[in-house]
């Protein structure tokens, strides 16, 4: 690489986006080298500058992370329910509404086979005495 | 990227809006992050976006005030001479003065013949004449 390599192939160069061509630039000229330095050392104090913590903080950014971090556990647990269905497909498969209502369809029959149960318990004792 | 933003905007309080915003795409983008080739591309062009937008908000809102003292007269300058570029001239400008790349470089990214290219940067040149002495009669 006979020019100079441009402020954008050095700064990806500092960020480890490297390339042969530009690292081997970098070796030998004392100009480009003196570069990457100044922006190695403005990257420095504007991490010392600027708190981490407190830049993350900042209501835009933190409700931003909220709602991404929520995001991604919803993600999560459809990709998991996918996953299960792929490996186990004698299961039923579920429509996003059943998804949904998962939660309530399930109580509900849990209700019906406990009136069930206690039906024939009924009538079984009732067999047992006029029997 | 906040040094990218500061030279795109010149102005301290815009580029901290629009390295907020960049940061935020960030988060949004989620995983697919990874997946980008290159990252620091990618996040220069968040960059570059919300950049011109801020200049483009602070432009509207200086028109819409009825003080325009409040309002910087550099950084109106600027917001200005970005607002009145086309998009295009705007991602040659960035390449060119802000990325540092060759003509042919420019072209090569963007499919287009070098002729234009520098037909692009002469509009450029011209227009940063024509802002720098609108600026020294103002």
């Amino acid at each position: 690489m006979d020019e100079h390599p441009s402020a954008f192939e050095l700064e990806s160069w500092l960020v480890d986006e490297r390339t042969e061509e530009v690292s081997a630039h970098i070796e030998n000229c004392k100009e480009c080298r003196n570069a990457v330095d100044r922006l190695e050392l403005s990257r420095q104090e504007f991490l010392d500058e600027e708190d981490v913590e407190i830049f993350l903080n900042r209501p835009s950014i933190a409700k931003v992370i909220e709602k991404q971090i929520s995001t991604n556990k919803q993600k999560r647990k459809h990709e998991a329910r996918r996953e299960l269905s792929e490996a186990l497909p004698f299961l039923p498969e579920q429509t996003e509404a059943m998804q949904n209502n998962s939660a309530s369809v399930e109580e509900e029959s849990w209700n019906y086979g406990l009136i069930f149960t206690c039906l024939i318990i009924l009538a079984g004792f009732l067999v047992f005495i006029f029997g | 990227m906040f040094r990218r933003c500061r030279l795109i905007t010149r102005d301290y309080q815009l580029a901290e809006i629009a390295f907020e915003s960049s940061f935020i795409k960030a988060i949004e983008f989620g995983s697919n992050f990874r997946r980008v080739q290159s990252k620091l591309r990618w996040l220069y062009d968040q960059c570059d976006k919300e950049s011109l937008r801020a200049l483009a908000k602070y432009l509207e809102l200086s028109s819409e005030a009825s003080d325009h003292d409040n309002h910087d007269k550099n950084t109106l300058s600027v917001a200005s001479f970005w607002s009145e570029l086309s998009s295009g001239d705007q991602l040659i400008a960035i390449r060119k003065y802000v990325d540092g790349f060759s003509s042919e470089k420019i072209s090569e990214l963007t499919g287009l013949s070098v002729r234009s290219i520098g037909y692009a940067e002469r509009r450029l040149s011209d227009k940063v004449d024509m802002s720098m002495e609108a600026a020294d009669y103002g």
